[in-house]
């Protein structure tokens, strides 16, 4: 190994040779290709359509050189034996013996309760493993709002503080007020004992990390004090149905080579995802608390994707944002199937393109500028690439053009020298040589992949995917785009389905109804005014008319079964020989008690007849102050109707507001079970007899 | 109320009541039939000295009164600075696996010492004390972009943006046809 060079040894000449090679290497690209086009465009003169053409080429070219750039550079610090320059290389391999204290927060949201409680035992066996648990705290911060969600929380909480004695180290703590989402629970936790620890390590529900990189982290931070965020890159894992074990597997296989490639470039100016990270605690609190955004009616806006911001906040307080790029131990789950992943997409984009004001705002380094603009172009791009599709086609309708196939030898090309051509083949190897790369880098070390033959076609298979499945995305993304810049409101059936249950086939076709009819009527259009672009567009045309089937294959867990017996998609974390403990342990099937299954309201139910958690619930909440006679008899009257006309005689809101009232839900306790049976509402006698 | 339907009554108080024991997971089966017994009968003394409330109200009325006495038995000095005494023994009853330790003494043995160690480790706590910290929003200074915007959207409006686009388009396309009808022959 060579010598690895420190933080403070970065040189602005070393950074700055680094960055130029980077950029320079985009810009050239970029030029490059805008040159071809500006060429094939030359002999019959440039069109006014034209133009538009080549401003849309020179932002959408810039993003596919800088994904080939990310992954050439990426590949070229793996070919030589890996980069000087990461934080990782700071510590030793044995280092994590810091006992700073260490708080490891899970912001939740009506997540699946017993996947999030195995999750933190399995990271609390871990690190009790990896040379114990001292100066860690957990804390599960809540914002569920589904009743039976919050008291599934508080039991599984005990539990697990039970299992492992850990009062006073394992917190549960359930917010009155969600405001501002999760940005707004994880300042919430700051503002109340924020100051009682040097750092947080900021998890998703779905997060694991081992014990060792826990320990890690921490000592990363002791050792490097100018370092205010140290991210790491979370494989997925635990993916069952098709769609996400290709994402997976596409993730352990190339994602590599794009963080190592991007730490390349930014060094100490990195991003931050949200979760999986490490946080200096005070200079967040000092400096990284969201500010509003600008609104027309003076409306206090809140931003929505706070995690790139926070990072732009934290350099432009003067620390350091690192990536982890070789850290193992990191994971989290993606979504199962098509439909969720644009779930997800659907708040992204708005969280993305709300990262617009930031990008001219004065103090903000040059490179958190690049990470909210590529997050910006993420969604952005899609309207674009379909702005240049059309325009593309209607130029070359209007022009009566034949089409690129049909005139392959002799005409167009010819008097464009050739340029078309390379302009596509050029296209071409900077979307794919990127993925052949990362091929080829991992083949020398293919068995875990199932061997080499299986890892080829496994990425021939997820290039293909991916491929057919590009078109329908775009214009899902395009719709959002849209939707978010014109402040409307995207509806979308979000399944949060777990692993075990696909699409349905008419289903699949009812959620993406989109593509094939923008595909049929693309087909009629072409018909009637350029028959000869049908071959040339027919990748595009088939992903739409295929996008409801690819969506329904994808999500199906017996395909994922499938391809996992054929040794497909293989990653070395479902072999158990290879797989983290934590990362076992966590994947175990297993789900919540559930006493009331069957009964509506079951929140409400275990709060008020359980005693357990009723006891619990009640400990739980802080004790009102006294109110007004008002309040106390409007509350008074909620608790009668609920006794006497049973839930569905309040509204949700009201139902909700009782959960909040230790002295509503102590009188209800007692009411429901020392009334006669014959003098109970229908609903709670059922609820009795269930019990 | 007739013999019939106080038999019943009863019968419907004691069936809830080993409800309640169960669902509170308290000792073997045994156990709890011989304490609801014994429940039962002094909520029946109770009853007939004053009739006024129901044999069910009685007899959760006596329970209720058990588990506080017994539970702050257990608790002893340090009883006077536990608040709602019945639902924390509950919680720390769960946590040490009370039913499978101590099981045939709920509610009418010595409780154990153990259980008092237990009420004080398991509180109910949302987060360690606190140990509050500032962290406001702050302003931001989103530099030229939000000078144009703010100069811009107040006078913004849907209509006339509409027909601009319109319009434009229309411009567009025309300026484009006759560009190219002329210069690209």
């Amino acid at each position: 190994m060579r010598k690895a060079i420190q933080p403070e040894q970065l040189t602005p000449d070393f950074v700055g040779f680094r960055r130029a090679s980077f950029f320079g290497a985009i810009l050239a690209t970029t030029g490059l290709g805008l040159w071809l086009l500006w060429r094939s465009f030359l002999p019959e003169g440039i069109s006014a359509l034209e133009w538009t053409q080549l401003v849309l080429f020179a932002l959408l070219f810039q993003q596919i050189a800088t994904g080939f750039w990310l992954v050439a550079f990426g590949c070229l610090v793996v070919l030589t034996g890996g980069d000087r320059a990461e934080i990782e290389h700071t510590i030793d391999e044995e280092s994590g013996a810091s006992h700073a204290p260490t708080a490891i927060i899970l912001p939740i949201f009506n997540e699946d309760v017993a996947r999030v409680f195995r999750g933190v035992e399995a990271m609390w066996e871990g690190l009790d493993k990896a040379g114990g648990n001292e100066g860690f705290d957990f804390f599960i911060l809540s914002d569920s709002n589904r009743p039976e969600n919050w008291i599934a929380e508080e039991i599984a909480w005990l539990d697990l503080c039970r299992k492992f004695d850990a009062f006073g180290r394992i917190f549960y703590r359930k917010r009155r007020v969600p405001r501002n989402s999760k940005s707004g629970n994880v300042a919430d936790f700051c503002r109340r004992w924020g100051a009682r620890y040097r750092y947080m390590i900021v998890l998703d529900a779905d997060s694991i990390m081992t014990g060792q990189l826990l320990r890690r982290l921490v000592a990363m931070m002791e050792k490097n004090p100018r370092v205010g965020i140290i991210q790491t890159a979370p494989q997925l894992a635990m993916g069952r149905t098709l769609f996400r074990r290709m994402q997976q597997f596409a993730a352990k296989v190339y994602a590599p080579l794009f963080a190592a490639g991007s730490n390349y470039w930014h060094l100490f100016a990195g991003n931050y995802w949200g979760h999986n990270a490490i946080i200096r605690i005070r200079p967040f609190i000092e400096h990284c608390d969201l500010p509003e955004l600008p609104d027309p009616d003076e409306k206090k806006r809140h931003i929505f994707s706070h995690d790139t911001v926070e990072a732009a906040l934290m350099r432009k307080a003067g620390y350091d944002v690192w990536f982890a790029t070789t850290e193992k131990g990191s994971y989290e789950e993606g979504p199962p199937n098509l439909s969720d992943s644009l779930g997800r997409d659907r708040r992204w984009c708005l969280g993305n393109l709300q990262h617009f004001w930031f990008l001219f705002a004065p103090g903000i380094d040059f490179a958190n500028r690049f990470h909210i603009w590529t997050g910006v172009m993420a969604y952005l791009s899609s309207p674009l690439w379909l702005l240049f599709l059309v325009t593309g086609v209607v130029d070359l309708a209007y022009k009566n053009r034949f089409s690129l196939l049909s005139s392959l030898p002799g005409s167009e090309f010819s008097y464009s020298g050739g340029a078309v051509q390379v302009l596509i083949i050029a296209t071409l190897a900077l979307l794919f040589v990127p993925k052949i790369l990362a091929l080829l880098i991992t083949l020398p070390r293919s068995r875990p992949f199932g061997g080499a033959l299986r890892l080829t076609g496994s990425a021939l298979i997820e290039t293909l995917t991916w491929t057919l499945l590009a078109p329908a995305i775009m214009l899902y993304y395009t719709r959002f785009v849209i939707f978010n810049l014109l402040g409307l409101t995207i509806h979308w059936t979000n399944q949060n389905r777990s692993d075990d249950k696909g699409l349905g086939f008419f289903e699949s076709f009812r959620i993406f109804w989109l593509p094939p009819v923008v595909g049929l009527f693309a087909i009629a259009a072409l018909i009637i005014w350029s028959p000869a672009q049908i071959i040339l567009l027919s990748p595009i045309l088939a992903g739409w008319l295929l996008a409801p089937l690819i969506a329904w294959a994808t999500s199906q867990p017996w395909l994922g079964d499938l391809s996992r017996k054929a040794g497909l998609f293989a990653i070395p974390e479902e072999n158990p020989e290879t797989c983290p403990a934590e990362l076992h342990h966590a994947g175990q099937i297993g789900s919540v008690e559930e006493e009331f299954e069957g009964i509506s309201h079951s929140g409400l139910v275990r709060a008020v007849i359980d005693p357990i958690a009723h006891s619990l619930h009640v400990a739980l909440l802080r004790e009102r102050e006294p109110m007004s006679n008002k309040v106390d008899e409007v509350r008074a009257d909620t608790t009668n109707q609920l006794l006497n006309e049973g839930p569905d005689a309040l509204t949700p809101a009201q139902r909700y507001a009782l959960l909040w009232d230790a002295e509503s839900l102590r009188r209800l306790h007692h009411e429901v079970w020392s009334s006669p049976t014959d003098r109970l509402h229908p609903w709670w006698q059922a609820c009795l007899k269930h019990l | 109320m007739d013999a019939i339907n106080a038999q019943q009554a009863w019968d419907e108080a004691l069936e809830r009541l080993m409800l309640l024991f169960e669902s509170m997971d308290l000792g073997g089966i045994e156990h709890r039939h011989r304490t609801a017994f014994e429940l039962i009968g002094h909520a029946k003394a109770r009853f007939h000295s004053d009739p006024r409330l129901s044999t069910m109200e009685v007899t959760m009325d006596v329970v209720g009164e058990r588990l506080e006495s017994w539970f702050t038995q257990a608790l002893g000095e340090k009883a006077g600075r536990v608040k709602n005494r019945t639902a924390a023994g509950l919680l720390a009853w769960r946590v040490t696996g009370g039913s499978q330790r101590w099981g045939d003494i709920l509610l009418v043995g010595e409780p154990p010492a153990e259980l008092r160690h237990v009420f004080e480790k398991v509180r109910a706590q949302t987060g360690p004390d606190l140990a509050f910290s500032s962290m406001t929003h702050r302003e931001m200074d989103y530099g030229p972009m939000e000078s144009i915007a703010q100069e811009t959207w107040h006078r913004f409006a849907w209509a006339p943006l509409l027909k601009a686009v319109i319009f434009w388009t229309f411009i567009f396309f025309l300026v484009l046809a006759i560009h190219d009808h002329f210069y690209l022959q």
